[in-house]
């Protein structure tokens, strides 16, 4: 068994779903929103990245800056048109909210660019040798993105008086807006905060993976395993819980096939959510 | 008492103009479910940009039996249980004179239950699985190749290069399975081992564990069954992990999204083909052609899947000399033509498609060529694919 290039390529994997999960957990952890459209929001970005690079021909960092921005822009919106009018109301409320957002968006992506397939051909291509294993330049990127990114959201929120006030508007709310935060705005930026990682994220796997406009429905499920197992709103326990989980898928599909070792990540998710249901480093949920 | 009898005729007479003399103006009607929306829709669109492309240039010759074509098309939404209920309704509420099939095997093979059942036509165009036309009906007439052909270039490209091992790495899904067991079927008693035989689930995106294999237990011929999205990442995996197999194919090297989207990465992979607009059949330049003037783009396979259905009816309806349903079913239970996908020729028992070849194509500069089988060459093949740092 070749052990160090399959745990290699189970960590860069996990790498990617980690960055995948940033988003999403922001928004659930300070919002207790559960973001459907997050995968939709990663494909749109995705998109763009190669009309950016491919269409217009421009260098991808112009992607790496524009793209993020855009989404934090129809964040906001999402965030004025949508999200604000049923805030209070039950969880499922926002669950269904989004869920019909992501409908919209797929369809709205379809349009857009067509149902095919696209790419960016020679952008973050090809491999390094690091001590005799070949390392995907591509998922190398985006591994010390995941890491930067929550290493970043982590300080910001745990650090600065913008992240005091994040957590005491998703931990008491009512006691936050009697100290004179601004819950409205912080809820806000928090969105469109989450929605920017989503897009960052998109511009990252866009090198790495085919681009179509369903591409958020194929990776999801992992994002949503890798907060699940990982805890909620948990930014540690998110980079530990994809790391592991990728490591798992990689090694699982080795030993027992690729449709076995798809199961094993499910069965993590399932025994996580039997013994343990607030996840690994979670902080727990209140509903 | 004469004038009584004189306005009765004149009533009978205008009562009857329209069904005696209007027959030949009164269009033949064709029935399609055309999956308009959901996850087939893709494909059913430039299905049906042939077909209509077709109905065109029929009706420029004088249409079926000297009616104008008309096609009624509902959207299945890519759901089978819907494409049965729209062909229902086309055969009983708008009394369609016959049907084509919708693109995909899951849509045709429920759809094509309710023609049978019916006793109306259809021309199963789009329905590429065996199991569609194994269940013995008789009203349904494959023109769509059907699935087992993908692997007709196998076994001569595997004797020609002397291909000693196989890694077979599919999605998991009907036509794989199909197309699969068609391989290991024609490469058995051969001296060639199947190293990796494997199955991955939908929404897989990673290869690294197969990869891993490959590496290890290197495969001479590595064999992908897989949608365009997996072959691109299977070539990009391949590169980021620095590995090759000498010899690769996959059905997803055919679409036209795996060239733009692996760029350089996708040189010298063989894909397996079912038509390619370079093809030198009879009456392809003409039909590239004009689908090119009409749509813009070259037509894919599921167009030719389109153009060849209609083209097949329109023969059948003329040697049958009329669109009554008996007439030209029995004409179709024998025919025999050529097509842009090459040859139109069904099974006598089951009418599935047997006249339609597998091809075997190479990206070379950016295009595909076509390097078997030997009669339809446009290039010589460029093999053993070479090492990623000798290209």
């Amino acid at each position: 068994m070749p052990v160090a290039d399959l745990l290699i390529g189970g960590i860069l994997l996990g790498g990617v779903y980690a960055l995948m999960a940033c988003g999403l957990n922001l928004i659930f952890g300070v919002m207790r929103v559960i973001n459907f459209a997050d995968g939709d929001i990663l494909a749109i970005a995705a998109l763009s990245t190669v009309s950016i690079a491919v269409g217009f021909k421009l260098p991808f960092w112009v992607a790496i800056l524009v793209v993020p921005l855009g989404c934090a822009v129809f964040g906001v919106l999402i965030h004025l048109l949508i999200l604000r009018r049923i805030e209070g109301a039950p969880m499922i409320m926002s669950l269904l909210a989004t869920y019909a957002l992501s409908t919209i968006l797929v369809n709205v992506a379809i349009l857009i660019w067509g149902g095919g397939y696209s790419g960016l051909p020679g952008v973050l291509s090809g491999s390094l040798r690091v001590l005799g294993v070949n390392v995907s330049i591509s998922r190398l990127v985006s591994f010390a993105c995941a890491i930067g990114v929550s290493l970043a959201v982590w300080w910001l929120l745990e650090f600065t008086r913008f992240g005091r006030a994040v957590r005491s508007v998703s931990r008491a709310p009512e006691l936050a807006s009697i100290s004179g935060i601004a819950i409205e705005r912080i809820r806000l930026m928090t969105f469109a905060l989450g929605t920017a990682m989503a897009g960052f994220a998109g511009v990252l796997v866009a090198p790495a993976f085919a681009v179509d406009p369903q591409l958020g429905s194929r990776f999801i499920v992992k994002a949503f395993a890798v907060i699940i197992v990982g805890g909620m709103g948990s930014y540690p326990g998110a980079i530990a819980a994809a790391l592991l989980l990728g490591v798992i898928e990689v090694v699982g599909s080795y030993l027992a096939g690729a449709v076995i070792g798809s199961a094993f990540l499910f069965l993590l998710m399932l025994a996580v959510l039997l013994v343990r249901p607030r996840g690994l480093l979670g902080a727990g949920m209140r509903v | 008492m004469i004038w009584r009898f004189v306005l009765a005729a004149a009533v009978t007479v205008a009562a009857l103009a329209p069904a005696a003399f209007g027959n030949a103006a009164e269009p033949v009607r064709i029935g399609v479910a055309l999956s308009q929306t959901g996850n087939l829709a893709d494909s059913a669109g430039p299905y049906f940009k042939g077909l209509d492309l077709w109905r065109e240039q029929a009706n420029a010759r004088g249409g079926l039996a000297g009616r104008p074509i008309e096609f009624v098309v509902y959207d299945d939404r890519s759901d089978p249980a819907t494409a049965a209920r729209l062909y229902e309704k086309l055969i009983t509420n708008d009394k369609v004179n016959l049907v084509m099939s919708s693109l995909g095997s899951a849509t045709a093979a429920t759809g094509s239950a309710v023609a049978e059942k019916h006793k109306v036509i259809m021309i199963n165009g789009g329905g590429a699985a065996e199991a569609i036309q194994q269940r013995g009906f008789k009203y349904v007439f494959q023109t769509a190749a059907r699935i087992s052909s993908y692997a007709d270039g196998i076994v001569p490209i595997s004797g020609k290069y002397h291909v000693k091992s196989i890694a077979l790495v599919s999605r998991d899904y009907a036509a794989a399975r199909d197309i699969s067991k068609a391989i290991k079927e024609s490469l058995s008693g051969k001296d060639v081992k199947v190293v990796i035989d494997e199955y991955f689930p939908a929404g897989t995106a990673d290869f690294s564990s197969q990869i891993a294999k490959g590496q290890q237990l290197q495969p001479d011929l590595w064999i992908g069954l897989l949608y365009p999205s997996e072959a691109i990442e299977t070539v990009r995996q391949f590169h980021s992990m620095n590995y090759m197999p000498k010899f690769f194919i996959a059905n997803g090297v055919s679409q036209e999204d795996f060239i733009t989207s692996a760029g350089k990465d996708a040189e010298y992979a063989l894909g397996m083909s079912l038509y390619e607009p370079s093809l030198p059949s009879g009456g392809n330049k003409e039909f590239v052609k004009t689908y090119r003037d009409k749509y813009g783009v070259d037509p894919g396979y599921y167009a030719a899947f389109g153009f060849v259905a209609g083209t097949v009816l329109e023969a059948a309806v003329k040697k049958a000399g009329s669109i009554d349903t008996e007439k030209v079913r029995e004409v179709l239970t024998t025919l025999k033509l050529g097509t842009v996908m090459g040859k139109h020729e069904v099974d006598p028992t089951t009418y599935m498609q047997i006249g339609v070849r597998g091809l075997v194509v190479q990206v070379q500069n950016g295009k595909r060529e076509v390097i078997w089988p030997e009669e339809y060459k446009t290039a010589e093949p460029k093999l053993p694919i070479p090492a990623w740092d000798k290209r």
